[in-house]
């Protein structure tokens, strides 16, 4: 018998672990949670990938529309940031102004071009109105399609306009990286590649684990029951102190040992976590001592 | 935003849809529709037409967005979007007629720096499969609005041919047949006439038509859209159009001038003859090509 599938489409917050890792991130508990109260087994489809921008969701999303996705299905989107940019078709994973060597994936003048499209072309009105029409895509097709609702996450903070209101979007209540993954720390104000992590963030999904734990299966009942899911309420603040690496236990119970010795072969605590946009002066820092 | 009361006409689009300022009244087929309208409503039906030479698709959509926000098309109303070539892009937001790369003098309106970075827009980020992925969003805005506010179906008019995709199969989109560019405006040249001549050299400047089309089809087209409109049917544009209506000597055909053509425009042009030099468009200037083409 073949059971509804979960389809994911997002950015970091809601990639698969990397390597085939069999990890329960809370995509993979939100399945579970469907499955537990469906009785149906549910198959999760999971297109997001690292650095993406919302136009590759949306490229993934119409694709899905074309015949892919039934009215048993169900839907995630996670919305990344609006200004990341599908710059380059076949690089959909450099799209963030903030990724420390930007450079390093594109030619010199591509790079140029960038630049300048980030100082005199781009700008919130643009981005807000291609978000609009994105997410009018997504329920115009729930609606014409008779699909169930999809939950809609936002990852970062953003502008959405009447998107906000369109009644075939489930929207979560809240922000993935202002109410969860930014609290974890003892300081959120602080760089946290460089006070904490000593290179990149560690953390499935930028969470840890004892949030997957909450969020996924609350995922799963917003997925289910068609309800809000709350992004706001009941998530452990204060999780990751600047000594939490020391701690093996911690480590392993919370986030991925395998960065965290990627970051140690690597030398990234040595390495400049600045971003490429700060570097250039297109962006302003985003933490205290980022800038550095 | 403050309209008036009763039923309207809404345009949005670019030179085939704009009315250059002082030509309000003039029998252009924005006009004639809208009077055809009111005429067969037995009330007045006021025109409400935001088009903009030379604008791009985010900007009519910008204003669409607008519009739908505020509720301002009613179901009493009705709505025409005139859809620009997609590969047009709304570069910067003050200029928003700036956007089509072909633009003679491009450069002389923007800095350095923004004519770079128009350049290396269209040489590097601008393509194909992301103008299709906005261009397949930006209908299934409209398409759903009109659906989520319960509005008639807008009739969809394409300037230029262009793929829609899947958008064709909208039932909430009334697109016409053929595009204004290839069934009406070209066709009205005299065939005898080399084609590929350069149209701002043929009219010594600024196309002399109103919205690139003589004054005999915009009666001809303003009855088919005014009929598609009230009935809702679909608009054919491949049929029924005057062709090789323009003479090869219509600089010194006053008559045909008055007859047909925006006659205050073409003496201005006529007008600065003299020192009228046909350039090159920037991008053929600059040699623009894109590395996705």
């Amino acid at each position: 018998m073949t059971g509804p599938r979960l389809f994911v489409i997002g950015d970091s917050f809601t990639v698969e672990p990397l390597n085939g890792e069999d990890k329960p991130y809370w995509i993979k508990q939100a399945a579970d949670e469907i499955e537990q109260l469906s009785g149906e087994p549910v198959t999760i489809s999971n297109a997001s990938m690292m650095g993406s921008s919302q136009d590759w969701v949306s490229h993934h999303v119409q694709a899905l529309y074309n015949g892919q996705i039934t009215p048993n299905d169900y839907l995630v989107v996670a919305l990344t940031h609006p200004n990341r940019f599908w710059y380059k078709q076949d690089r959909p994973d450099v799209t963030n102004p903030h990724l420390t060597d930007l450079d390093e994936f594109l030619s010199k003048e591509e790079t140029r071009a960038v630049e300048l499209f980030m100082r005199h072309i781009q700008r919130p009105l643009l981005d807000t109105i291609h978000l609009q029409n994105r997410l009018a895509y997504i329920a115009y097709q729930t609606r014409r399609q008779k699909l169930r609702r999809p939950v809609v996450i936002k990852c970062f903070e953003q502008q959405l306009g009447q998107c906000e209101f369109f009644p075939e979007l489930n929207w979560a209540n809240g922000v993935l990286m202002d109410n969860i993954q930014r609290p974890e720390f003892w300081d959120p104000d602080l760089d946290e590649n460089a006070v904490y992590w000593q290179g990149i963030d560690p953390r499935y999904n930028h969470m840890c684990m004892t949030n997957h734990n909450i969020l996924g299966p609350r995922l799963g009942q917003a997925l289910h029951n068609d309800t809000t899911l709350d992004l706001v309420n009941g998530y452990i603040a204060g999780i990751v102190q600047p000594g939490s690496l020391d701690d093996p236990d911690w480590v392993k119970r919370e986030i991925n040992p395998y960065t965290v010795q990627w970051n140690i072969d690597n030398d990234r605590k040595y390495k400049s976590m600045t971003s490429w946009a700060v570097k250039m002066g297109i962006r302003e820092p985003r933490f205290k001592n980022e800038a550095d | 935003m403050t309209l008036p009361l009763g039923p309207k006409l809404f345009i949005i689009g670019d030179s085939f849809s704009a009315q250059r300022p002082g030509t309000e009244s003039q029998p252009t087929w924005q006009r004639l529709v809208c009077d055809q309208l009111s005429v067969e409503r037995g009330q007045p039906v006021h025109l409400v037409n935001s088009s903009l030479v030379g604008s791009s698709q985010d900007w009519c959509w910008g204003i669409l967005q607008e519009w739908f926000w505020n509720e301002a098309i009613g179901t009493d109303d009705y709505l025409i979007v005139a859809l620009t070539h997609p590969s047009r892009f709304w570069f910067l937001d003050r200029l928003p007629e700036l956007s089509n790369s072909n633009v003679i003098d491009l450069d002389r309106h923007v800095s350095r720096d923004e004519a770079q970075a128009i350049e290396l827009f269209i040489k590097h980020i601008q393509r194909p499969q992301l103008d299709q992925l906005l261009i397949l969003n930006r209908l299934a805005y409209l398409a759903y609005m009109v659906g989520h506010q319960g509005l008639r179906r807008p009739l969809m008019i394409k300037c230029f041919e262009q793929d829609v995709y899947l958008a064709d199969t909208f039932e909430e989109l009334n697109w016409a047949k053929g595009t204004l560019f290839d069934e009406i405006q070209s066709h009205e040249f005299d065939t005898s006439k080399n084609h590929t001549e350069d149209v701002n050299e043929f009219w010594r400047g600024l196309d002399g038509r109103f919205n690139h089309m003589c004054l005999a089809n915009h009666s001809r087209l303003a009855s088919k859209i005014t009929q598609s409109l009230l009935e809702d049917t679909q608009l054919d544009l491949n049929d029924g159009f005057v062709k090789n209506i323009i003479p090869r000597d219509w600089a010194i055909d006053t008559d045909f001038q008055r007859r047909e053509l925006d006659y205050e425009l073409v003496q201005k042009n006529l007008a600065n003859k003299p020192s009228w030099a046909p350039i090159l468009p920037w991008k053929k200037r600059r040699g623009i090509t894109s590395s996705h083409s």
